[in-house]
């Protein structure tokens, strides 16, 4: 590991590796959306709001109206690093599911009951009910999310330490710190906060851009606000999780492997920063301050996920498990996939072209009716 | 030597069966989704051709549900299917991940063009000209249908890799002996279980009179005529299968002949009324008709998946893998060397058992039975056996692939086929505080001679009928 990642892996391993993160990302991507959207609207309605129309709750609106979509291609997305986790980390993955058992099954119905409930949360009907309730559902929704990033992230953890395999299987217990499992969701869940912001702010700065009146959009303050203490969050987090880890970790993390992506994680979240500032600035959501927010988001994102990979590659024999993906690497098929994904992501582009071609003239009615007054 | 996984014990269910629960609901709602695309492009054409008033109205419902269903449901027990299998047999997943990674890499890129044509559709098509959205169904039921077409290739290569046995081409392995016969029985399914739904969803639709939903019905019911070819398909399945699988499902398993005859009843009076009722005669079914024939056309689609997992056996990957994750070749090894030299996982409650020889024999039968049986529950050895005497025990283990063609040989030491022995009696009685450990060598060494009579090789189904035309040669 004395070459910046990739280098210095084998052929058939950077490959592997790296289609895990680049899939990875996008899975976050989407994930971050919903997980960050679920938890805004939880803080909204808590709030008090969120029963009124778009003008007055336009964040809100666009999070309720898009999380499902979201949820699916996260869910979707996720199934591609689902697929290269098997290559790359087959035995281990496979062990930290087998171990955790019964609390890995439960992740699914969760997931279903949660999709159930974003529909429930987008349709008019909910916003007709009565307070505690508006907030049970809501409350229930984006705890669901967090339940499922909780249960990956002991997952990932556990397939990280295999001396206490037996320990765990005989026992049952899991023999985490706490504080570390905390330190880890709370990088997910500020950085969450991140990205959702830059996507909300594409989705309201189209609004913008498309309606005349533009009091239907949020403040571009609150989504700026949102982002950066997100990232704060995030990165002292991610500070304090790296200090409690041990030296091999943290000498692989600020090593030659990956030194060069916490810089770029870090140079992701300033221009990120930068990219709200102005914004913030101008009260506006404008192209050239999302467009750096994007990019600094994506550059982030995948420098934290090469980071996570180096902590992960410190605590796991990782060149043993250089020829299973060398083998893994003799089998066909790779051509097929590559014409089909290019094909397809074509075709995807097409979709939305036609969406937006083959549209009548109608403007969808995003309102939710007033709460009745008893 | 293989990875040896922890493995966890489901009480009274055997690990097969919770891998069924979950692939027949995905499964269901799966094909669903597929035979939905290829309905829903029928209904948009009837409804631009104007040859149905009320088809537009029909394909808005009928996306609503199948949003619902197939996108969450579906889409979610997809993930759960792969959570189980690894539950259950993570050698097998390995493989089937290992040697068919990048079709599945592509199966995905055809989820990602299902949801976002799918959901360009469902969210805009009160917006959309009839071109448009024509054209973004017309996508949603092929990538649909491709990813039915790929997945398809990967789970029959299970069951009859073909020439990938000599070649290892992928391809070789993807266009199996029954990849043809499956996908289109599958296809076929999928636009019954499409049409079986149109019939409920027709119903539900409250504002049609009575005429408005006989018409919607019977076009639906055009779906229903590829059932004809069901029998067909079914018995060009049946030809290509291994003939010990096609022996187990044709009466040589009960239970497994038994779900193939709920599968084959069940489809058979689906595909009867259908024809007969609804595209012969035109007549309207209810609401609560439809949803009847429906859950039959479930309950096929549970016999068939079981049959599907059931006929196997005693392989997950024939020829490459048995179902207890022991690979063909490595019993004569494991013979020598016993099975539990790299199993590093302790027992669960270790002090319950009276003796080191039981603990032996419960680690065997959770490594080379427990995928297939309980204890106590399903399936369960301590009542299978429990007319037999020990020696009975010991020699029926030892020549377990003769005892039945669809178990693996056993690929362990006299020892631990002795261990065995005590840890299911000690079991079957009522698990006593003390337990005599059995040393006998005499026994063992009998059990020796017995399992090397048994040879390593699996059973064969047809050995009585060789055995009478050696007779008869004699
Ligand atoms: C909205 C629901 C979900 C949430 C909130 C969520 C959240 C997360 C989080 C927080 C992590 C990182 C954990 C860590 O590093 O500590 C993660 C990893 C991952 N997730 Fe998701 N996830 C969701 C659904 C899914 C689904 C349905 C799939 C599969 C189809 C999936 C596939 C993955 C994979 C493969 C990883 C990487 C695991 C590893 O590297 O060890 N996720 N997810």
């Amino acid at each position: 590991m004395n070459a910046i990642f990739p280098f210095g892996l084998p052929h058939p391993t950077a490959v592997y590796v790296n289609l895990f993160l680049l899939t990875f990302v996008l899975h976050q991507t989407f994930m971050h959306y919903v997980l960050a959207g679920s938890l805004y609207l939880t803080w909204a309605t808590i709030r008090q709001g969120c029963t009124t129309h778009l003008i007055e709750q336009p964040l809100a609106a666009t999070l309720r109206d898009w999380m499902p979509f979201l949820l699916s291609a996260a869910i979707t997305a996720g199934v591609a690093p689902l697929l290269f986790i098997q290559i790359v980390y087959q035995y281990q993955f496979y062990t930290a599911n087998l171990l955790l058992w019964w609390r890995w099954g439960v992740v699914v119905p969760v997931l279903i009951v949660a999709f159930y409930l974003l529909y429930l949360i987008k349709s008019r009907m909910l916003w007709t009910w009565p307070y505690a309730v508006r907030v049970a559902v809501v409350l229930a929704t984006s705890s669901s999310f967090v339940f499922v990033g909780f249960c990956w992230t002991i997952n990932h953890l556990l397939a990280n330490s295999e001396a206490n395999w037996p320990d765990i299987y005989t026992t049952g217990r899991l023999p985490f710190s706490v504080v570390a499992v905390i330190l880890r969701m709370l990088v997910w869940i500020g950085g969450s906060f991140a990205t959702m912001s830059v996507i909300v702010g594409w989705q309201l700065n189209y609004r913008q851009s498309h309606h005349s009146d533009s009091s239907t959009v949020a403040g571009p303050r609150e989504l700026a606000g949102m982002s950066i203490c997100g990232l704060v969050t995030a990165m002292l987090a991610a500070a304090g999780y790296v200090a409690l880890s041990g030296a091999a970790p943290r000498s692989l993390v600020f090593g030659t492997f990956s030194l060069p992506y916490v810089l770029l994680a870090i140079s992701g979240a300033i221009l990120q920063t930068i990219g709200w500032s102005l914004q913030w600035r101008s009260n506006r959501l404008e192209v050239f301050g999302l467009s750096l927010s994007t990019i600094g988001s994506l550059m982030t994102l995948f420098g934290v996920s090469v980071i996570r990979e180096a902590i992960r590659i410190s605590a796991v024999d990782f060149a043993g498990l250089y020829p299973r993906h060398t083998e893994a690497a003799n089998v066909g098929g790779f051509g097929v996939f590559v014409v089909v994904a290019v094909a397809v992501t074509l075709v995807i582009a097409w979709c939305v072209r036609l969406v937006s071609t083959g549209m009548h003239d109608v403007d969808k009615d995003y309102s939710i009716p007033e709460r009745p007054t008893a | 030597m293989s990875d040896v996984y922890p493995i966890n014990d489901y009480g009274p269910l055997m690990p097969g069966l919770v891998m069924a629960g979950v692939a027949i609901v995905h499964v269901f709602l799966a094909q669903f989704a597929v035979g939905g695309g290829i309905l829903l492009c029928y209904f948009q054409w009837l409804a631009m051709t104007g040859r149905e008033p009320h088809a537009r109205r029909f394909v808005e419902g009928y996306f609503k549900l199948l949003v619902l269903m197939s996108f969450v449901i579906g889409a979610l027990t997809g993930v759960g299917i792969w959570f189980t299998a690894i539950q259950v047999s993570p050698a097998t997943i390995g493989a089937m991940v290992d040697n068919f990674h990048w079709l599945w890499a592509t199966e995905w890129t055809f989820f990602c063009l299902e949801i976002v044509s799918g959901y360009c559709f469902y969210r805009y098509h009160s917006r959309l000209n009839d071109h448009t959205a024509m054209t973004l169904l017309a996508i949603y039921a092929i990538a649909s249908w491709m990813s039915l077409f790929v997945i398809n290739g990967i789970l029959s290569w299970q069951l009859t890799p073909g020439r990938w046995l000599e070649t290892r081409n992928v391809f070789d392995g993807f266009f199996n002996p029954s990849f043809w016969p499956s996908l289109l029985f599958r296809t076929v399914v999928s636009m019954t279980l499409s049409a079986l739904a149109a019939c409920v969803v027709t119903n539900m639709m409250g504002s049609l009179d009575r005429e408005a939903r006989t018409s919607l019905i019977n076009r639906a019911a055009h779906l229903l005529i590829p059932m004809v070819l069901m029998p067909f398909l079914g018995v060009w399945f049946l030809a290509v299968m291994p003939a010990d699988s096609r022996s187990w499902v044709l009466g040589g398993s009960p239970a497994m002949m038994l779900f193939f005859s709920i599968s084959i009843g069940s489809s058979m009076a689906i595909g009867a009324y259908a024809l007969i009722g609804m595209v012969l005669q035109r007549l309207y079914i209810n609401g609560a008709t439809s949803s009847l024939m429906l859950m039959l056309a479930f309950g096929a689609t549970a016999g068939g998946e079981f049959v599907r997992e059931g006929s196997r056996k005693p392989y997950s990957i024939r020829h490459l893998l048995y179902s207890n994750s022991i690979k063909p070749d490595e019993v004569a090894l494991l013979r020598e060397v016993g099975c539990l030299g790299n199993d590093r996982y302790g027992l669960r409650q270790d002090a319950q058992y009276p003796n080191d020889q039981v603990r032996i024999g419960a680690k065997v039968f959770r490594r080379q039975c427990s995928v297939c049986h309980t204890v106590h529950g399903t399936n369960a050895v301590a009542e299978l056996t429990g007319s037999w005497d020990e020696n009975q025990m010991r020699i029926n283990f030892a020549k377990l692939q003769h005892t039945k063609p669809f178990m693996p040989p056993f690929a362990g030491t006299a020892v631990e086929v002795e261990s065995l022995v005590q840890f299911i009696n000690w079991s079957g009685s009522m698990r006593p505080d003390s337990w005599p450990a059995s040393e006998n060598p005499q026994t063992l060494a009998q059990i020796a001679d017995w399992l090397s009579e048994a040879g390593t090789a699996p059973g064969d189904f047809a050995q009585n009928r060789k055995r009478t035309t050696s007779r008869q040669h004699e």
